[in-house]
């Protein structure tokens, strides 16, 4: 392989912000892995009630979800997880990092 | 007892609108602004509980139902799982089940699970084992199929032999506290996916048919579309407003033909003692106090109850979530949400139901911010003055006045985006509505055909809650006012003359000079308070004050406008104008006159301070306001 073909395959695992990986039009309806939840916001302070309702939802690290795109002002983001297709605003979507790698 | 319990969008209130009929109601639970939903169901009580994600509770609504588990001591939990979303529905099923067990040997309720619709999982390919799925779970499953009449009823007696066998067990009396962890959650929504993959099996042969999820998403594509997802919006409201008023006028003029005729009829009946002061003081106080009063409450039900289908019906197709998603981004640059939508689309019916429909926002600061902005939301008691104001100003034209009357309802929107936007940006500055992490949630369910029955039920409950909430304090204020318009000069036979003679007029003298700067006198300032019994009783005041004439056919507008016309100013020159019409309006669109609307402002915000800035604060700015326009006006020379 080439280094940019190298580069490609291994893009696909990259670790990034959910904002940052649906800033492309063309991720609409793509699938992504959960890796982390920010447990801390910027301030400091702890994000557990983020992080627990997200848990609730199906949104832990190793889950994955489909991205169904934003509403036309930019947000909410259409989620679609387990079934069941939730509009998160970016104030919570921001803790979520997310890979692409494929389902297993 | 028995408490329905299940996550939002599972089925769990159309379940129970099954089960009670018409027997529900709502109820709120002592020590918050939550409602629960009571009704019987054969011999059994039963509680509808508010949504929930998960039995950690992280709303007050959530907290309520975990506090009614507790403290509602029910003998049996029906958790209901949409069978389509079952991958996360089983996990909050295992923790109340688990919650049943806590710290006893015996269960302190018995848990039915019912999956329901398990039509749309067969259209989606799929079947569910029930009995399989009892025995992983360790809860009788009972599946309700709605494809049919027959289907349900079959279903319904089957779900009634199984919860009548879980009331018969003997259940522990005490319940420990809900102790739920996030490692936990995981865990059981991982069991949850396991428990589903062995359950739920594809059916044999594939729908030939677009499954719900292939429909919803194909029609997502053009709800949410950057362009055509707005345009589909304004129109899906255009169309909402105008049925309203198409709908509504002829069952408001069939509910105004019915008072009238009560009206008759007890004057009618009053005839023999008419002679008597007493004889004639008590039939006017029925015909003018209590029955005007009635009057006033129900000419509204056909307009709000109209609106509250139209928003039933959107609500059960699965469009209200995309509109409150569309619009969030919006609301949220005013400090308001997505979730703000229904109360304030709510609001140009009545405010009181209005505020009702505000306790589904779930962030303390938001919902602050809709109770205050709401009576800003031009509702249908103004509808009866803007008519006659704008019949006055732009004569007998009804396009002109259909586009006045368009305007003034921009312009309550405007005012009250801006009210928003200013609170919010002094409120976070000063601290007024607190700080709070809120988290905004909205699930879009798949869209499929609205149910008459449930939309009908739906539109009932709210319309009941106008007539009950706003009922009792017309009907004293209507009496309140027909008093004061008619002491002490009570014996006199011309209606007016007992009006000038009246102590609402006397009061409407001394405060005359607070009405000349907005282009009125003691006649405006009569109707102006006279209107707070409520906003359209300013047509009626107007209408004996100046000695309008009904004419048999109805038609008392045209006799007003041709009275207003004729009346002059204590200065001299005409008393109506341009100007001082224009000024009446403005002040209609913001003042808040309606003191139902105070009165529930007070409980949903549980402070009387809230409720006396808002009225205080409306009313001095509507008041400077159409000031500045009348005095502006006369400066420009519009007389």
């Amino acid at each position: 392989m080439t280094d940019l073909e190298l580069l490609r395959y291994y893009g696909r695992f990259m670790v990034r912000s959910l904002l940052e990986a649906i800033a492309q039009k063309s991720s609409i309806g793509a699938i992504f892995r959960v890796e982390s939840i920010a447990g801390r916001g910027r301030d400091g302070q702890s994000n557990s009630d983020v992080v627990g309702r997200l848990a609730d939802l199906g949104l832990f690290p190793g889950e994955y979800f489909e991205y169904r795109g934003s509403a036309p002002f930019g947000e909410p983001h259409m989620i679609e997880i387990r079934g069941s297709t939730f509009a998160l605003r970016t104030d919570e979507a921001q803790w979520i990092s997310v890979s692409t790698k494929d389902r297993a | 007892m028995i408490a329905v319990v299940g996550s939002p969008n599972s089925g769990k209130t159309t379940l129970f609108n099954r089960l009670t009929g018409l027997s529900a109601k709502t109820v709120n639970y002592p020590g918050s602004t939550v409602d629960l939903l009571y009704g019987r169901w054969g011999e059994w009580d039963i509680i509808d509980t508010p949504g929930i994600y998960s039995l950690e509770a992280r709303s007050p609504d959530e907290e309520v139902t975990v506090r009614a588990l507790v403290e509602k001591q029910p003998r049996v939990v029906m958790v209901v799982v949409d069978a389509t979303q079952a991958s996360r529905q089983l996990a909050m099923a295992r923790q109340v089940i688990r919650f049943s067990w806590t710290g006893a040997t015996k269960p302190s309720f018995k848990v039915v699970l019912v999956v329901t619709m398990l039509d749309l999982l067969r259209r989606e390919g799929q079947a569910i084992d029930l009995e399989r799925l009892t025995l992983e779970i360790g809860a009788k499953a009972v599946g309700i199929d709605a494809t049919s009449h027959d289907s349900i009823v079959r279903d319904l007696e089957k779900l009634r032999a199984a919860v009548a066998e879980a009331d018969s067990v003997q259940t522990a009396v005490s319940v420990a506290d809900v102790v739920v962890d996030a490692v936990s959650v995981a865990d059981d929504l991982n069991r949850a996916r396991d428990i589903v993959a062995r359950v739920i099996k594809p059916l044999a042969e594939k729908p030939a048919k677009r499954t719900p999820r292939e429909f919803t998403r194909a029609i997502d594509r053009w709800i949410l579309h950057p362009v055509f997802g707005p345009v589909l919006f304004v129109a899906a409201m255009t169309l909402l407003f105008a049925s309203i008023y198409w709908l509504a006028a002829p069952l408001m003029e069939v509910v105004d033909g019915g008072v009238s005729w009560v009206s008759a009829l007890l004057a009618k009946a009053f005839a023999p003692i008419e002679s008597s002061v007493a004889g004639s003081l008590a039939s006017r106080f029925v015909t003018g106090g209590v029955v005007a009063g009635l009057g006033a409450i129900l000419v509204f039900v056909p307009q709000i109850f109209i609106l509250f289908c139209g928003v039933a019906i959107l609500e059960d197709t699965g469009y209200l979530a995309r509109a409150a998603a569309l619009v969030d981004r919006p609301l949220k640059a005013l400090g308001l949400g997505g979730r703000s939508f229904v109360p304030l689309l709510s609001g140009f019916a009545c405010a009181v139901p209005a505020m009702l429909a505000a306790r589904t926002i779930n962030s303390r600061r938001e919902r602050g911010l809709t109770l205050f902005v709401l009576p800003l939301m031009s509702c249908s008691a103004r509808l009866p003055v803007y008519a006659l104001l704008l019949g006055f100003v732009l004569g007998d034209n009804a396009l002109k006045a259909g586009f006045g009357l368009a305007l003034l309802y921009f312009g309550s929107v405007v005012v009250g985006s801006v009210t928003a936007a200013i609170v919010n940006a002094w409120g976070q500055k000063r601290g007024w509505l607190g700080q709070e992490k809120s988290f905004f949630l909205l699930e879009l369910p798949l869209y499929r055909r609205p149910r008459p029955l449930m939309v009908l039920k739906q539109a009932w409950l709210r319309t009941k809650s106008y007539v009950v909430r706003t009922g009792p304090t017309i009907l004293v204020l209507s009496a309140l006012i027909w008093a004061a318009t008619t002491f002490p000069n009570f014996s006199s036979e011309d209606p007016a003359a007992r009006l000038e003679g009246s102590f609402a007029a006397k009061a409407g003298q001394v405060l005359s000079p607070v009405f000349e700067p907005m282009g009125g006198d003691w006649r405006t300032g009569l109707g102006l308070i006279s209107a707070f019994a409520a906003r359209e009783v300013f047509v009626s005041t107007m209408a004996v004050i100046f000695h309008a004439t009904e004419t048999p056919d109805g038609d008392q507008q045209a006799s007003i406008l041709e009275k207003m016309k004729m009346a002059e100013a204590p200065g001299g020159g005409p008393l109506f104008t341009v100007a001082s019409s224009l000024g009446l309006m403005l002040f209609f669109m913001i003042a808040l006159q309606c003191l139902s609307t105070v009165a529930v402002a007070y409980r949903e915000s549980a402070s009387w301070r809230f409720a006396v800035v808002q009225l205080a604060s409306f009313n001095a700015l509507a008041y400077v306001l159409s000031v500045g326009l009348v005095q502006g006006l006369r400066l420009a020379g519009v007389p």
